[in-house]
């Protein structure tokens, strides 16, 4: 063990320089390492061969051949790509917006302390994430029905006949219906994460607020969005990649019609690689997860840079 | 009179504010619990009036259970699933506690790199990936096992918490560690003694979100694990869903009986919420 | 995929992979290790001498989901040296496909599977068997043609097919009556009418539906017209293969006849947004009259549909582009079984391929699951009314999907047409030939 110990501390010595704050580095990297060797050695490997993959032209069974660039050239006039970028950002925008400020706002409501109502009625929320998507699916294909969905007769009963809408089939129509089974789908996740992170904040900071004659709207502004900037810097983060990928929702709605309306870079990725007649073409399906990749590294570093800024 | 600080210590009051919140909430609650009352009595129909019987049956019937329960050999499966996710959680609880606290309070080298690259995970699309990772695990002889499946689980799925377990230690102050290290606690120490302990309603975050997504992966569950007898629940009752006939009693049912554990777990980790409130929070 | 691609990787890339490789080897040091304690046990899938040979059996076809099992089990009580593993794997593309091409990708396809519509490409690579060589040509005698020709390349042949497929369309004959129709209108046009007539007399009614959500299925339907209008049923095969331009006469009076459909209402207004369980469910409550789709459905329909209308349902053939036209049927056997090439346990996944196929069991699973059979002895033995006539209308089977590159480009085109970007047929045509002709069909 001792042996073992001063093998890592040479080691340490040569790669974490300056003794100042050394055991704070080698304990930073002992509880990092773990995780991600593992991480390397199970997704790293794929990921990388993936992104390899980009590069050539593949079809799982022939040899791949390499081709360069021309995966990336092909996504310039693919007008299929174009739309699925454009729908991805709108969504994600949306998606993301939507998705941070009404679940912070449900769950100070949550906190207002309702007993065993609270509980219950977050476990009720949160039930669309708990439910496959098969079910979730087919029962929001239903609603939706242009003729026999249950929206549209409701609609009807109400008098707002005039609100009916081809909801999944009418490419004006279509990315609503989406956002709305999107935003359904993961707004009680969201809820329990910022439930979950006001738990953390210290209640003496609410009892100061109170005792300068903060009212209940203040003590949100002052105390809880402050202290909540964390837990909502990541759920900005989480809603701009899972929008960044979105799939799961638009494949069991629309698979990403009619004429690619709801295409998003997610669904289109899976079209290449399994729904395309013919044999799939990893290659550019591996090229176009690799623009996923990197649009979802450049929001990990938007946390980061907001994360370094926020402590300044 | 938007929060109400301290309410949930003392006794109920009734005030506008509080109907209003209380209105919110449970439409939204009925919202979104409407498609799990659509699945529990989908399973009690008679199959020729799924579609267009009235939204709650003129017959119960619960033929769809037994019969879910033979298709799906529901027992075994049942079990493989309950082994795979207890391990692939024990895995992915103990990396992404030790990692989230490393990356939100210590400093070490290369930090941001690997962050990156371990999220980078979040960032690939299944689709992309299934087929180099069905390669990888089967050059390490791990395909077709459990042990394989728990593994690119932990592997595949700890990214995602430690970008959450990072938030939650973010937000317990600097001053604590400070105090603990001045102390002489070592650094793990400090991370199991002080930090930990704070961060439960984080963890029981963690365990029910991680808990969800083992439960319900298919698509890994499916390709890497061939043989049937070893695999978990999930792809099997997907099974019950054809491209032209799909048995919605019998599915239905076998996915009730299937989230039963997930509900109660999840009620049981809300439950962390409430104490790790009690206890005074973050006085540690 | 990894050692093919890797070669050819630039040398830039050999550092970072030995590293790879290095990690590779302390992280399956650790595997092992726990892979030693009980609960992690793996059981090897393929056995060694003294065990019984392990044959996978791999299908979405949840059709036969109750017949499959008893067809094991009566195997493997006659064959105690073989044990099947059957994996029924219903998501087709979520999960069946990416199950498949790993595999293949792996070079270790299961030793019975669906090939979906790799069963030449697999074919080609050496990964599936020449079921003519490896079954003999006696086997194949039996089966309709149109079961088999996709699956043909010179004299190999590497895959068989499992379920025949016509279309036409479902209906209920009460409406059509309290509508005044006489019979079964014969042409497209008469089927024009017959809408409109429905929908004008029935308030509320949607009159004859297809599954327009999609190019692929709006494909199952303007297909047959092509073929309709060239009398040949081998036009959409040179399509396919690139053989002819999509400019063709014949495309582009199918074009215009689909044009005309959807311009003079015999379609619901609403369609692009109505999926399969959207049509059949208004044919269930009364509220369309008519579906066309494909010979898979009644063993769902007998299942789903209330008990009233399965006493009236009944199905009529695809209609004619002309008066005294042929009514070409959208026709093939997209479910088919393929062997693994390559599997130790070849041989007796063959010996379960013969009984799966012999008569008596053919039959009666055929039967049983309420199935279009691809053989004509099982044909024969047919005893429900809606399978029976739909596979009397096998003669008349012409393709109604494209197997080809091009399938993509012209199941956008035909989408966008009915949506109504594109409403001229000689530009839709145009604009398929352009995408096409932009193809690699080697």
């Amino acid at each position: 063990m001792s042996q073992i110990q001063s093998l890592f501390g040479r080691l340490a010595s040569v790669l974490l320089g300056s003794p100042n704050g050394r055991q704070e580095r080698i304990a930073g990297l002992s509880m990092v390492l773990p995780a991600f060797i593992f991480f390397l050695l199970f997704i790293g490997i794929p990921i990388t061969q993936t992104v390899l993959l980009g590069f050539q032209k593949w079809n799982a069974i022939a040899p791949a051949e390499w081709v360069g660039i021309d995966n990336y050239v092909h996504m310039l006039d693919d007008n299929v790509f174009a739309r699925a970028l454009f729908v991805t950002f709108i969504l994600t925008a949306a998606l993301t917006i939507i998705l941070t400020v009404v679940p912070q706002i449900i769950a100070v409501l949550f906190n207002m302390g309702w007993g065993a109502f609270g509980t219950i009625g977050r476990t009720m929320m949160f039930m669309p994430s708990v439910i496959s998507w098969v079910v979730t699916g087919a029962l929001w294909r239903l609603i939706l029905d242009p003729n026999l969905g249950s929206l549209n007769r409701l609609l009807q009963g109400i008098g707002l006949a005039a609100l009916q809408q081809n909801w999944l089939g009418d490419r004006n129509v279509v990315l609503w219906s989406i956002s709305a089974v999107a935003i359904w789908q993961q707004f009680g996740l969201y809820v329990i994460i910022f439930f979950a992170g006001i738990q953390t904040i210290d209640g003496d900071l609410y009892e100061a607020a109170a005792i300068d004659g903060a009212n209940g709207f203040q003590r949100y502004l002052n105390v809880t969005v402050p202290m909540l900037r964390p837990v909502t810097l990541m759920v900005v983060t989480l809603n701009l990649l899972n929008g960044i990928k979105l799939f799961d929702v638009i494949y069991v709605m629309t698979q990403g019609g009619p004429v690619n309306a709801s295409q998003t870079l997610g669904t289109y990725v899976y079209r290449v690689a399994f729904a395309n007649p013919g044999l799939p073409d990893f290659g550019y399906g591996s090229a176009l997860s690799t623009i996923i990749l990197i649009l979802c590294i450049l929001a990990l570093f938007f946390q980061i840079w907001m994360t370094r800024r926020a402590k300044y | 009179m938007f929060y109400e600080a301290g309410s949930h210590r003392g006794k109920f009051y009734i005030t506008p504010t509080r109907v209003a919140a209380f209105a919110i909430l449970l439409v939204l609650s009925l919202v979104g619990v409407y498609p799990f009352i659509w699945m529990v009595l989908t399973s009690l129909r008679e199959r020729n009036t799924i579609f267009n019987g009235p939204f709650i049956p003129t017959n119960f019937v619960f033929d769809a259970y037994p019969q879910a329960w033979q298709q799906t050999k529901f027992g075994a499966h049942f079990q493989n699933t309950i082994v795979i996710a207890l391990f692939s959680l024990a895995g992915i609880l103990f990396f992404s506690t030790a990692a989230g606290y490393a990356f939100a309070k210590l400093k070490f080298p290369f930090k941001r790199t690997i962050y990156v690259m371990l999220l980078s995970t979040m960032a690939m699309p299944a689709a992309s990936l299934i087929i180099p990772l069905y390669l990888q695990v089967k050059s390490l002889g791990l395909l077709n096992s459990q042990s394989g499946l728990i593994l690119v689980y932990v592997a595949s799925m700890s990214p995602f918490s430690i970008f959450l377990m990072r938030s939650f230690f973010e937000v317990v102050p600097d001053e604590l560690i400070e105090a603990a290290r001045i102390d002489g606690s070592s650094e793990w120490g400090t991370f199991f003694r002080v930090a930990l302990p704070l961060v439960k309603p984080g963890v029981a975050t963690v365990v029910i979100l991680q808990l969800l997504s083992i439960w319900n992966e298919f698509l890994y569950a499916t390709v890497l694990v061939q043989d049937v007898a070893q695999k978990p629940l999930q792809p099997v009752i997907f099974n019950l869903v054809g491209q032209f006939n799909t048995n919605w009693p019998s599915l239905t049912a076998a996915l009730t009986m299937a989230i039963i554990p997930v509900v109660l777990v999840y009620i049981n980790m809300q439950k962390q919420f409430v104490a790790g409130l009690t206890q005074g929070a973050l006085k540690g | 995929m990894s050692s093919k691609s890797k070669s050819k990787r630039p040398g830039k890339n050999q550092l970072s992979r030995r590293d790879f490789l290095r990690l590779g080897v302390g992280g399956a040091a650790a595997v092992a290790a726990s892979a030693a304690s009980p609960v992690f046990s793996a059981p090897m899938l393929r056995q060694g001498n003294g065990n019984p040979a392990v044959v996978r059996f791999w299908s979405w076809y949840t059709d036969q989901e109750d017949q499959f099992p008893k067809v094991v089990a009566d195997f493997e009580a006659l064959n105690p040296n073989i044990k099947v593993d059957l994996q029924i794997i219903a998501e087709v593309e979520g999960a069946y496909l990416p199950a498949l091409l790993a595999a293949a990708a792996a070079n270790d396809l299961p030793e019975i599977y669906a090939p979906h519509v790799y069963s030449v490409e697999f074919g080609k690579q050496g990964l599936g068997a020449n079921l003519i060589e490896a079954l003999g040509a006696d086997f194949m005698e039996d089966f309709f043609p149109s079961a088999s020709s996709m699956f043909i390349v010179g004299d190999a042949q590497y895959a068989v097919g499992w379920m025949a497929q016509t279309m036409g369309f479902y209906y209920d004959p009460a409406f059509f009556e309290q509508a005044g129709i006489d019979g079964e209108p014969e042409t497209w046009d008469d089927m024009i009418v017959a809408s409109n007539q429905i929908k004008e007399r029935i308030p509320g009614n949607l009159g004859m539906m297809q599954e327009a959500n999609n190019g692929f299925s709006v494909n199952d339907l303007w297909f047959p017209m092509i073929t309709g209008f060239s009398d040949d049923p081998d036009t959409l095969k040179r399509l396919d293969e690139g053989q002819e331009d999509w400019t063709t006469q014949p495309v582009v009076d199918a074009l215009t006849l689909y044009r005309k459909t959807l311009d003079e209402g015999l379609w619901p207004a609403t369609q692009t947004g109505m999926s399969q369980v959207d049509c059949l469910n208004a044919l269930y409550v009364g509220q369309g009259a008519a579906f066309y789709s494909g010979s898979w459905n009644p063993g769902r329909i007998y299942k789903d549909a209330p008990p009233e209308l399965l006493e009236r349902l009944r199905v009529m053939k695809t209609p004619a582009v002309v008066e005294g036209g042929r009514h070409w049927t959208g026709n093939s056997a997209g479910a088919a079984f393929s062997v693994a090439n390559n599997s130790a346990n070849k041989e007796a996944a063959l010996e379960f391929m013969r009984y799966l196929y012999s008569p008596e069991v053919y039959s009666w699973v055929m039967s049983d699951s309420v199935s279009l059979p691809a053989t004509r002895s099982a044909a024969e033995e047919v005893t429900d009314p809606i399978i029976k006539t739909m596979a009397s209308w096998l003669p008349d089977g012409c393709r109604h999907w494209l197997t080809g590159p091009a399938g993509q480009i012209v199941a956008d085109t035909i989408m966008s047409f009915t949506v109504g970007d594109i409403t001229d047929p000689v530009e839709a045509a145009q604009i398929m030939h352009e995408g096409a002709s932009e193809l690699d069909y080697s």
